[in-house]
C-alpha cells in the first residue's frame, strides 16, 4: 500500500501492465520521453524504449487509426488524446470504425484498446482544455465509458479496461489529477467495469456523481448533513455500461435523485440516467430528479467556477429535493 | 513536371522479363480476373488487373484492406493474404493499414498491408494523415489508389499531377501504373512489397485504369495469353461455364469460397439473418441494457 495522487496511479497500473503484458504499447502526442503533458507516462519511455512507448505526429485521426491497424495486428494499444477537447479529429475513427470493428465483422475483427484522455475544468484551461465529453461516446454502440475519481480506482479501473475486450474511453479527471491522493495497493488488482461505489450512504437523497464533481457532492453532503439531511452519494466509475443496479436501489430507499455532472446540462448522460429512474422507480420516487450541471455554454474561462456545478450549487439543490 | 520518384511501367509486350512469367501464374490471374468480373457488381469493372495483380504480390503473411470494388482481392486463390472487414467509409481504412504495417515492422514480424482506395479518397484528412504517418513510421504498407484515366478524372480532387506525385511530400515511394496491364501491376506491387519488407517503408501507387473501349484488361490479358498460344476458343468457353457455376454455387453458400483460409468474411449475405442478432457482437458479452431491448424486442 502507498499513497498516490491519480497521475502516480495510473502510471502504476500502466507500467505494471506493460510489464505483465507485452502486447501493450502507449502511444500519443510526447508520451515518450517527455512523458505526457501531465507526466502520466513519465519514466516509461525508459524502462520500455520507444518501440513500446511512442511519439507520433499530431493527429488525434491518425492516433487512434493506426492504433486500431495495431489492434487489429495483435497489439493492444492505448493512446493517449493530450486533452478529451482535442478528441473530436479521432471521434470519425472511434464512432465509425472502432466501435463498430467488431459488430461488422461478426466478431472476427475485434479490436481492443483503452483510449485516454484528460476531461473537465477548474485548471484555468478555457474553452478547449475543460470540456467533459462522455455522453458523446455513451451515446455510441460498442464503446465503454469509464472515469474515476480517486487513485485507487485510476489504478484498479485502468487495468479492467486494458484487460477488457471491448474498446474503452478512459477519462482522468484532470483537476483531481494531483490533489486527489489516497492508498493504493502494491501491485495487481483491478476494480471490475460497471460496478458503482457507494461513497456515502444516506436515507434522504441519492446523488449520482463522477470524476472531480464526485468531491464537491461530498462536500455539499456535508452541508445537508447539517440540516439534517443525509445523501447517499454513489461514485459511477463506468459511466456506460452504468451500474444500474446499484441506483435504482438506492432512489428506491430515498425516492430522491439529484445528478451530478460538469458536461453540459441539455443531452448530458444526467437526462439518461433520470430517464432510467423514471423507467424503473418512478412510483417509488418522492420529488421530481434534479440536474446539477455545466451549462449549454463554451465553457467559459474566467468564470469556470461560476460554470461547474460546485458544492454551493448541488447544496440547494439537496435541500429543495429533500424538502420537496 | 517534375517527378523524381515516378517509375514508368511498360505494358508487357514491351518488357522482356514478363515473357519469362510461368504459364501457370499467367493463366492463374486470368482465371481470377474473369471469376472477379462476373461476380462484379458494377464499380470492380475493369479495375480486375489492378486488385488481382496487387493481389497476386502479396504473401501469406500479408494484409489487404479492400475498398468495396477491391473485393475480388479475396478471390485470389493460392496466396491467401489476410483480407481485412471492408469499412465502406471513405479513406478510413487507409490508417488501419499503415498501423497494422506499422505494428509488424515494430515487432520485427513478416507482413507488409495492401490497402485499396480510389481517387476521391485523396481529397480526405484520412489520406493525408494516413500517408503522414506512413512515411514518418516508414511503415511496411502499400496505397494503392485505383484512378480512372483522364485529367478530368482527377481535376475535381487535386491540382497536382496524378496521384503518385504526392508521395514526395510524404517522404515515400510514388509509382505510377497502367492498370490495364496486370503483368505491369504485379511488377510493380512486388516491387513495392519488396522495397516494404526490406525496411525501406511504403509505396503510393497510382493505377490508371483505361479509358472506356481501350484497353480493357481482361481481354488483354487473353490477348496475350493466345498470342503465348497458352489459350484458345475451347478453353475460353470451358473457363466461362466453370466461372458461371462458381459464382452461382458462392452465392448460395458463401461459406465456401476456394481459397479464404484466413480471409473470407465469416458473415455473409445469403444467409438467414437470426432474429434479434444484431444485437450480438455489439460487446464481447451482451451488456443489461442490451439484453433488456432484445427482450423488449419482437426478437423475444
Amino acid at each position: 500500500m502507498m499513497q498516490m495522487n491519480m497521475v502516480q496511479a495510473i502510471n502504476d497500473a500502466l507500467r505494471l501492465e506493460m510489464r505483465r503484458d507485452d502486447r501493450v504499447i502507449v502511444l500519443g502526442e510526447d508520451v515518450g520521453k517527455v512523458g505526457g503533458v501531465f507526466r502520466v507516462t513519465q519514466g516509461l519511455w525508459d524502462e520500455f524504449g520507444d518501440e513500446r512507448v511512442i511519439d507520433t505526429p499530431l493527429s488525434e485521426g491518425g492516433i487512434v487509426g493506426t492504433a486500431i491497424g495495431m489492434a487489429l495486428f495483435g497489439l493492444v494499444p492505448i493512446p493517449e488524446i493530450q486533452f478529451a477537447d482535442f478528441i473530436y479529429p479521432a471521434y470519425d475513427q472511434i464512432v465509425s470504425e472502432l466501435a463498430k470493428l467488431r459488430w461488422r465483422s461478426g466478431g472476427e475483427y475485434p479490436a481492443k484498446m483503452v483510449v485516454r484522455a484528460p476531461v473537465g475544468g477548474g485548471i484555468r484551461g478555457g474553452l478547449y482544455h475543460s470540456q467533459s465529453p462522455e455522453s458523446l461516446f455513451i451515446h455510441v454502440a460498442g464503446l465503454k465509458v469509464v472515469c474515476p475519481s480517486n487513485p485507487h480506482d485510476a489504478k484498479g479501473l485502468l487495468l479492467a479496461s486494458i484487460r477488457d475486450p471491448d474498446p474503452v474511453l478512459f477519462f482522468e479527471p484532470k483537476r483531481v489529477y494531483r490533489a486527489a491522493k489516497g492508498d493504493v495497493p502494491d501491485g495487481d488488482y483491478t476494480v471490475p467495469l460497471g460496478k458503482a461505489s457507494m461513497v456515502r450512504e444516506g436515507k434522504h437523497v441519492t446523488v449520482l456523481a463522477w470524476g472531480a464533481m464526485l468531491y464537491e457532492a461530498v462536500a455539499a453532503a456535508e452541508e445537508a448533513l447539517k440540516q439534517g439531511i443525509e445523501c447517499e452519494i454513489l461514485d459511477l466509475r463506468t459511466l456506460w455500461p452504468v451500474d444500474v443496479e446499484a441506483i435504482v436501489a438506492s432512489v428506491e430507499k430515498t425516492g430522491r435523485l439529484v445528478v451530478v455532472h460538469e458536461a453540459p446540462k441539455t443531452c448530458g448522460f444526467g437526462a439518461e440516467l433520470i430517464a432510467l429512474v423514471n423507467e424503473k422507480a418512478f412510483l417509488r420516487l418522492e420529488a421530481p430528479p434534479v440536474r446539477v450541471c455545466g451549462f449549454d455554454t463554451p465553457f467559459p474561462y474566467a468564470l469556470e467556477m461560476d460554470y461547474l456545478p460546485l458544492a454551493g450549487r448541488i447544496l440547494p439543490a439537496i435541500v429543495e429535493t429533500a424538502s420537496f | 513536371m517534375y517527378m523524381p520518384f515516378m517509375l514508368l511501367v511498360q505494358p508487357p509486350e514491351h518488357t522482356a522479363h514478363h515473357g519469362a512469367l510461368p504459364d501457370s501464374l499467367a493463366l492463374a490471374l486470368y482465371r481470377a480476373m474473369v471469376l472477379a468480373r462476373a461476380a462484379d457488381h458494377g464499380s470492380t469493372r475493369r479495375t480486375e488487373a489492378a486488385v488481382l495483380g496487387s493481389a497476386a504480390a502479396m504473401k501469406e503473411t500479408d494484409w489487404v484492406f479492400p475498398a468495396s470494388y477491391a473485393l475480388g482481392a479475396s478471390l485470389w486463390p493460392w496466396k491467401p493474404a489476410r483480407v481485412i472487414s471492408v469499412s465502406l467509409l471513405a479513406g478510413r481504412h487507409i490508417a488501419h493499414a499503415v498501423g497494422m504495417a506499422w505494428a509488424a515492422r515494430l515487432r520485427k514480424a513478416d507482413g507488409v498491408a495492401l490497402v485499396f482506395f480510389d481517387a476521391k479518397t485523396t481529397s480526405s484528412g484520412d489520406f493525408h494523415t494516413a500517408l503522414n504517418f506512413a512515411g514518418v513510421t516508414r511503415a511496411p504498407v502499400i496505397a494503392m489508389c485505383i484512378v480512372p484515366s483522364g485529367e478530368s478524372a482527377t481535376a475535381r480532387q487535386t491540382a497536382s499531377d496524378g496521384v503518385a506525385v504526392k508521395a514526395l511530400a510524404y517522404g515515400i515511394r510514388g509509382v505510377r501504373v497502367d492498370a490495364s496491364d496486370v503483368f505491369a501491376v504485379l511488377g510493380v506491387v512486388s516491387e513495392a512489397r519488396a522495397c516494404a519488407a526490406e525496411g525501406k517503408g511504403a509505396t503510393l501507387v497510382e493505377a490508371v485504369l483505361p479509358e472506356d473501349g481501350e484497353d480493357d484488361p481482361v481481354e488483354k490479358l487473353r490477348r496475350h495469353l493466345e498470342s503465348r498460344s497458352l489459350w484458345s476458343a475451347e478453353r475460353e468457353a470451358g473457363l466461362t461455364a466453370d466461372v458461371r457455376s462458381e459464382v452461382e454455387r458462392t452465392r448460395d453458400d458463401p461459406s465456401g469460397i476456394a481459397g479464404d483460409a484466413d480471409g473470407a468474411p465469416k458473415t455473409n449475405a445469403g444467409h438467414e439473418a437470426t432474429r434479434g442478432g444484431f444485437f450480438d457482437e455489439v460487446y464481447a458479452e451482451l451488456p443489461w441494457h442490451l439484453r433488456e431491448q432484445r427482450e423488449r424486442s419482437s426478437a423475444r
